[in-house]
């Protein structure tokens, strides 16, 4: 009994491992077909994650960035909905972060500026990305469709406001003026100028409240109710669209984090498409940690680890790039994702 | 002696641990008219299906015609001879009758596709196909519109559809899976009849049921089981339909009246007075409805299924969003609060258990353990830490009250962190009338409450709720077992297409009448 009650806590975290060392098999095997050396891609793309203080820094950074966009896809993901609007989110709480950054008055204190800049990046991203949400719940659109679509919006909206209201007069980019000096988050020394900064801090402690609403609340347990029985839930009371609502709504929160981190703690600006893509690998963040907090955590750390030390892999290694990275996440995703058709097909025997 | 068509010889089904069927032996001879009888999860289905080929026989053996079946899907099953109708219908709801029995076998008998010119030429012959049913059904008593919808048709129709088929298949061995579970007693009486006749045209019938009555009426031999064993396979004369609950169950029960108080009903507890509920440009759910509920009293709500009677209890439970599709001109009223302005969450708030129809659907999480299943609908009585809007849910307070609970309802096994999927069916209800009814509410919501229940559950929830009205609770009882809402029942509204077309009291409760007001007729 005790036995099978740790595997069930363990049997998660022991098929991701499964699927992550798979991704590697089949990522170095392609490089093996591509004519390199196996081992040799694996080690490159470690040393290039931890070789240096700098490595290691950048890996903090993206760490902090993949855990809100990881976010951003699992605490929908519990109350049954499933957001893949992450980069827009992204890139309207970065630009929100930016224009507060740029026009707050210089006599607020700093610490007070940083926290308005990250609210204003939490509020407006969990508004666009509400905007699906509340299509979804209130109206039965689907939320797929509308939160693929805004991203779209996002990036033409922020775009254009970058090109040209806002553009920074010193600037050939599409890009805002840099922000006050006393608004950048200051990067931990150790890591010899890499933008790792508190911005972590702010990830881990959205982690954490995911986990303790979820877990100890009533709004949480509610969540719960609607992602696996919409009629009981119905029955029992609780408001399906508006528990939707504001589980989306929450997730795309989370981006603003993402976005401040991204102006605050690394460019001091807001640049035309940002985002870069991390709002999307959100998506297999959160699938390979199983939407759960701690899960999305550990993934965002190993997708950063994994994004960072590819890039290693442009200099290295002669026949393949650090798109490898790409096909290894593409492939421990899939791995993922079989798992759960296989153990639905189990539990319905 | 007659020799045995089908002959189940130690059969064992084994799914992991689970021993679904065990150690099966019995007989079913030619021309024969079998019932199968038992509990939910007896292990009747799947006996079934393992001669229909949908599972394979862990051990022991099924002789067909005297030699070990050979076939090993529903197909090969179909070849022999054999036919299925399910449970739930395998029909297109949005094709007619008639491309409803095309379906799978468009080019009709094999033989037919070599001497009949469209077929071979890989064309339907609706006009063919159509003469041959005609023909069928005026000799088995069909009256199946053939251009009809399925959708369209009743549910009694549908499954002479069903039957209609298997026949056009060829099928001369027919098993009916619980065939009566949806039917009105017209439609059943219907059936009964259309069933004997098929028996009597040479056709080997195996019936599954746990309807005792039509049991006796219409089978020729019996057969009992018992989580999943065989006790008994006896001809009909030998035993009574007490014999039979008993045997299912294991021990004796008691069939006869739950005693009750004399009490006379005292204050109103839920009125609903000329509800009528539709959108605009379709048919009314529900029409001018009026009903009440006073204290110490039982209604019960008969209907054949969807005759409006879950558009009911939905409306109660959820009036303010509701009310929107209403005429307006109804008067709810519930606990003395105006009911237009309760919405669903402040109905779990009054004192009213809710017992819905559909128990892994709606009255439960089956994933998730008895304790959080205890929560549901009921988390804000464990509310704790006002400073965060009594968000925090006290867990350890409501394991302490749930623990009591089950100990007083007698569910088994009484462990808060057990999965509820895995419990049987009648303690997983227990547990639903033990959540709803430990609370002490003034007015009770039941729905289907003893459905897909053993007949010893049934004796205690059956009790419970007689308790209840005794002690001056008010319950609304929807059920689609007359016999139950006959027993338990201080008033009996009949339903049909949304409307309420009879009452009766107690003492008037008339079976026939009551049948009759169900199919439509009587008004």
């Amino acid at each position: 009994m005790k036995i099978h009650r740790i595997w069930t806590i363990l049997k998660p975290a022991f098929f991701a491992m499964v699927s992550v060392m798979l991704g590697l098999l089949v990522g170095s095997l392609l490089a093996m077909l591509a004519g390199e050396d196996p081992i040799k891609i694996i080690q490159v793309i470690i040393s290039g994650a931890f070789g240096t203080a700098h490595d290691r820094g950048m890996v903090i950074y993206f760490t902090t960035i993949l855990i809100a966009t990881g976010l951003a896809v699992a605490i929908p993901f519990q109350a049954g909905v499933f957001n893949i609007g992450a980069e827009g989110q992204t890139l309207i709480g970065a630009m929100s972060c930016a224009l507060l950054a740029l026009f707050l008055p210089d006599a607020l204190p700093s610490w007070l500026a940083i926290c308005l800049c990250f609210a204003a990046a939490i509020i407006a991203a969990g508004v666009w990305g509400g905007i699906a949400g509340g299509i979804r719940a209130f109206r039965g659109g689907h939320e797929v469709i509308g939160s693929i679509m805004l991203n779209f919006i996002a990036a033409g909206v922020t775009g254009w406001l970058v090109v040209g209201k806002f553009q920074s007069s010193d600037s050939q980019n599409p890009e805002t003026a840099m922000i006050p000096e006393n608004l950048k988050l200051a990067r931990f020394e150790m890591f010899d100028g890499a933008p790792a900064t508190l911005a972590i801090l702010a990830s881990l402690i959205a982690a954490a409240l995911f986990w303790v609403v979820i877990e100890k609340t009533r709004a949480g347990f509610r969540v719960k109710v609607v992602c696996q029985s919409p009629d009981a839930a119905q029955v029992a009371g609780y408001s399906v669209p508006q528990v939707r609502f504001w589980a989306f709504f929450a997730g795309s929160a989370a981006c603003g984090l993402a976005g401040a981190a991204m102006v605050l703690g690394e460019a001091g600006r807001f640049r035309m498409e940002m985002s870069e893509g991390f709002g999307f690998l959100g998506i297999p963040v959160a699938l390979l940690g199983r939407g759960r907090p701690v899960g999305v955590v550990l993934s965002a750390f190993l997708f950063a680890a994994l994004h960072h030390g590819a890039s290693a892999l442009d200099i290295e290694a002669t026949k393949v790039t650090r798109d490898l990275a790409q096909v290894i996440e593409a492939v421990v995703v899939i791995f993922v994702v079989a798992q759960v058709r296989l153990s639905h097909s189990r539990g319905a025997i | 002696m007659s020799s045995s068509l089908i002959e189940f010889s130690h059969v064992t089904k084994a799914y992991g641990a689970l021993l679904a069927n065990e150690d099966l032996c019995f007989r079913v001879s030619k021309g024969e008219l079998h019932a199968i009888i038992g509990e939910n999860g007896a292990g009747k289905s799947t006996s079934m299906k393992l001669l229909f080929g949908l599972e394979s026989v862990t051990s022991g053996e099924i002789r067909f015609k005297g030699a070990p079946k050979k076939w090993n899907s529903p197909r090969g099953a179909m070849d022999a001879g054999l036919g299925m109708v399910h449970q739930h219908f395998m029909l297109s709801p949005v094709h007619t009758a008639l491309d409803n029995v095309i379906l799978g076998r468009e080019f009709g008998h094999s033989k037919a596709k070599a001497t009949r010119l469209l077929p071979s030429l890989g064309l339907i012959d609706r006009v063919t196909i159509r003469r041959d049913l005609e023909s069928l059904s005026k000799s088995a008593g069909f009256n199946i519109p053939w251009d009809e919808k399925v959708e369209n048709m009743p549910v009694g129709l549908q499954q002479q559809l069903e039957i209609a088929k298997l026949l056009y298949a060829g099928v001369d061995v027919m098993i009916l899976d619980e065939p009566t579970a949806v039917l009105s007693p017209d439609e059943t009486e219907t059936f009964l009849q259309m069933m004997k006749n098929l028996n009597q045209q040479g056709r080997t019938i195996i019936i599954i049921t746990h309807k005792l009555k039509e049991v006796k009426s219409i089978a020729d031999h019996i057969t009992v089981f018992r989580r999943g064993k065989s006790v008994a396979s006896v001809p009909k004369q030998d035993v009574s339909i007490q014999d039979m609950a008993d045997l299912m169950v294991g021990r004796h029960v008691n069939l006869g009246e739950i005693k009750r108080s004399a009490n006379t009903p005292g204050e109103s507890l839920l009125t609903v007075e000329s509800l009528t509920l539709g959108r605009a440009g379709t048919k009314n759910k529900l029409s001018d409805i009026s009903i009440s509920v006073k204290e110490g009293q039982i209604v019960g709500l008969a209907g054949v299924e969807g005759s409006g009677q879950t558009d009911l209890f939905n409306t109660i439970l959820d009036p303010r969003r509701f009310s929107k599709m209403t005429d307006g001109r109804q008067v709810i009223n519930i606990l003395g609060r105006d009911g237009d302005t309760l919405t669903a969450s402040d109905i779990r708030r009054l004192p009213i258990g809710v017992v819905p129809a559909d128990r892994l659907r709606e009255a439960v999480l089956p994933d998730e353990s008895l304790l959080e299943n205890d929560l549901l609908g009921h988390d804000h009585e464990f509310a704790s830490w006002a400073v965060l809007g009594g968000q925090w849910l006290d867990r350890r307070s409501a394991k302490g009250r749930l623990l009591n609970e089950l100990k007083t309802f007698d569910v088994r096994p009484s462990d808060p962190d057990a999965k509820l999927g895995g419990f049987s069916g009648g303690n997983q209800q227990k547990f639903v009338m033990a959540r709803e009814l430990s609370r002490n509410p003034k007015l009770i919501l039941c729905a289907q409450p003893t459905r897909g229940v053993d007949v010893g559950s049934i004796e205690q929830i059956h009790g419970e709720l007689i308790a209840r009205r005794d002690a001056g609770a008010g319950v609304l009882l929807i059920s689609s077992q007359l016999d139950e809402l006959m027993a338990l029942s201080d008033i009996i509204h009949v339903m049909f297409e949304g409307r309420i077309v009879a009452s009766f009291k107690r003492g008037e409760f008339d079976e026939g009448k009551i049948g009759v007001a169900m199919g439509g007729g009587g008004r």
